[in-house]
């Protein structure tokens, strides 16, 4: 336990840096973007609709709690 | 060394080159245009943000500034309704940030939090507060949801720590803070986009670290089942993030996953896209591999925030003139869509909130006003 613990606090000193850091190619940058924004679109399940929400131009579901028709007592 | 081409752009060369820049000559691509200004307040606003939790309401967005936090719907042609608006009985207290969420039901909450660190939970359905959150020591910087899970949210402190709840049942389950942790304010917090387990967080320690919570899953999966109260919920730190690095020479005020990779923002006039990698030798210390830059020219200064639409096509992000630069985050070398400026338009903008599909973006700004463009490249007037 003791040893693990010298590890972590051993391992969060050692800061690395960001200067000199560039191992992609850059030719890929713009494929490897998109291919990790679609990849985790995928996997990204509204929790509510079960799919990813409708964009624009479809027809969205009606509102349940119409917010417009409460009136707050502060306005 | 980057190249150049004819037109001016900053180009890769391929292995091992130095990050791609994005230029600042305009593509136009978008056309938006001012279709409203409205003056909330004198009081500087701090937050704005569309609700992207449900699809219900994804033209709804709230605002924070003062002691205040409204609620507005965008409707067709430009206008702004004001929907809500709730006023804290602290007069002294300062909102810093603000997000949507729901409760098990759908029920969609407003969740603030600010200078005094108490973070409120607004039931929008009822028009009540459904609960407040004490615990953080100091300022909340900074407020995000978990889509995939959106009764949990998350929260940046002054006092060096990020914080789970469960909005349902009021209850902190996790701290993330000690020994691994920041060692100054943090700024900004995210959810990443398909890991239910992990987040990144920056801060005034110049630094961005990813932490991973699923260990502690069963902490909370137990949140919501929770029926003793909140205070006997066994609350577990979270002291080594998985992965830290330094990725910029001062004050990060604002990340966000972008897939895999990491968008975060400094005070060096420009927002950075680079993906995390965990050194295997070296659990927890990792290499930056910087895949690009988005530049903000005038954005030398903390607290600005950017955002994205829900696709992540692109970003909008405001600098202390006034002005907001809007960027193609999936395209190399960044492509600058459009630069949007007024003539009024003057005060630093604190945050920008992206519609759903981009159509529309909202700056709040430090003079107390908001402002909407909406996007008429298509339009035929």
């Amino acid at each position: 336990m003791i040893a693990t613990k010298i590890l972590r606090e051993k391992s969060v000193r050692g800061t690395a840096s960001s200067l000199g850091a560039a191992s992609k190619p850059k030719t890929k940058v713009a494929d490897s973007i998109k291919h990790s924004v679609e990849k985790n679109k995928s996997t990204m399940k509204h929790w509510m609709n079960n799919g990813l929400p409708c964009g624009k131009g479809t027809e969205r579901p009606g509102i349940i709690y119409n917010l417009r028709k409460r009136k707050s007592k502060l306005l | 060394m980057v190249g150049e081409t004819a037109t001016g752009k900053s180009v890769g060369l391929g292995l091992g080159c130095d990050p791609v820049v994005g230029s600042l000559t305009c593509s136009k691509k978008r056309e938006y245009r001012v279709t409203n200004r409205l003056q909330e307040g004198k009081r500087p606003l701090y937050a704005v943000i569309f609700n992207f939790i449900d699809s219900r309401y994804f033209n709804v967005f709230a605002t924070v500034g003062g002691n205040r936090v409204t609620v507005y719907q965008c409707l067709e042609g430009g206008v702004i309704a004001v929907l809500q608006s709730y006023v804290d009985e602290d007069k002294d207290e300062s909102f810093y940030t603000v997000s949507w969420a729901c409760n098990v039901d759908g029920t969609p909450f407003v969740v603030a939090g600010g200078i005094n660190g108490v973070m409120r939970v607004i039931d929008a359905g009822s028009e009540k507060i459904h609960k407040s959150f004490v615990g953080h020591g100091d300022s909340v910087n900074e407020i995000r949801t978990q889509t995939l899970k959106p009764s949990l949210v998350i929260s940046a402190s002054k006092d060096e720590s990020v914080r789970l709840w469960n909005v349902h049942t009021g209850i902190c389950i996790l701290i993330f803070a000690g020994a691994g942790g920041h060692r100054n304010e943090v700024l900004s917090v995210d959810f990443h986009p398909s890991d239910i387990y992990s987040i990144a967080s920056c801060g005034m320690d110049n630094t961005v670290k990813i932490w991973s919570m699923k260990e502690f899953w069963t902490y909370v999966e137990k949140s919501f089942t929770w029926t003793d109260l909140p205070s006997k919920f066994p609350t577990k730190y979270v002291q080594f993030p998985v992965y830290n690095a330094s990725v910029h020479l001062n004050y990060v005020d604002c990340n966000r996953w972008l897939g895999d990779f990491i968008l975060s923002k400094s005070v060096d006039n420009e927002i950075i896209l680079w993906e995390p990698k965990v050194k295997e030798q070296t659990p927890g210390e990792g290499v930056v591999d910087i895949l690009q830059k988005y530049p903000v020219p005038e954005c030398d200064i903390w607290f600005i925030k950017f955002s994205c639409d829900f696709h992540f096509n692109i970003a909008a992000v405001g600098n202390r003139e006034g002005k907001i630069f809007v960027w193609e985050l999936q395209s190399s070398p960044p492509v600058l869509v459009a630069r949007l400026s007024h003539p009024q338009s003057k005060s630093p903008i604190r945050q920008t909130a992206t519609s759903f599909d981009g159509s529309t973006i909202l700056s709040c700004c430090e003079d107390g006003t908001i402002w909407r463009w909406d996007d008429v490249t298509n339009s035929s007037d």
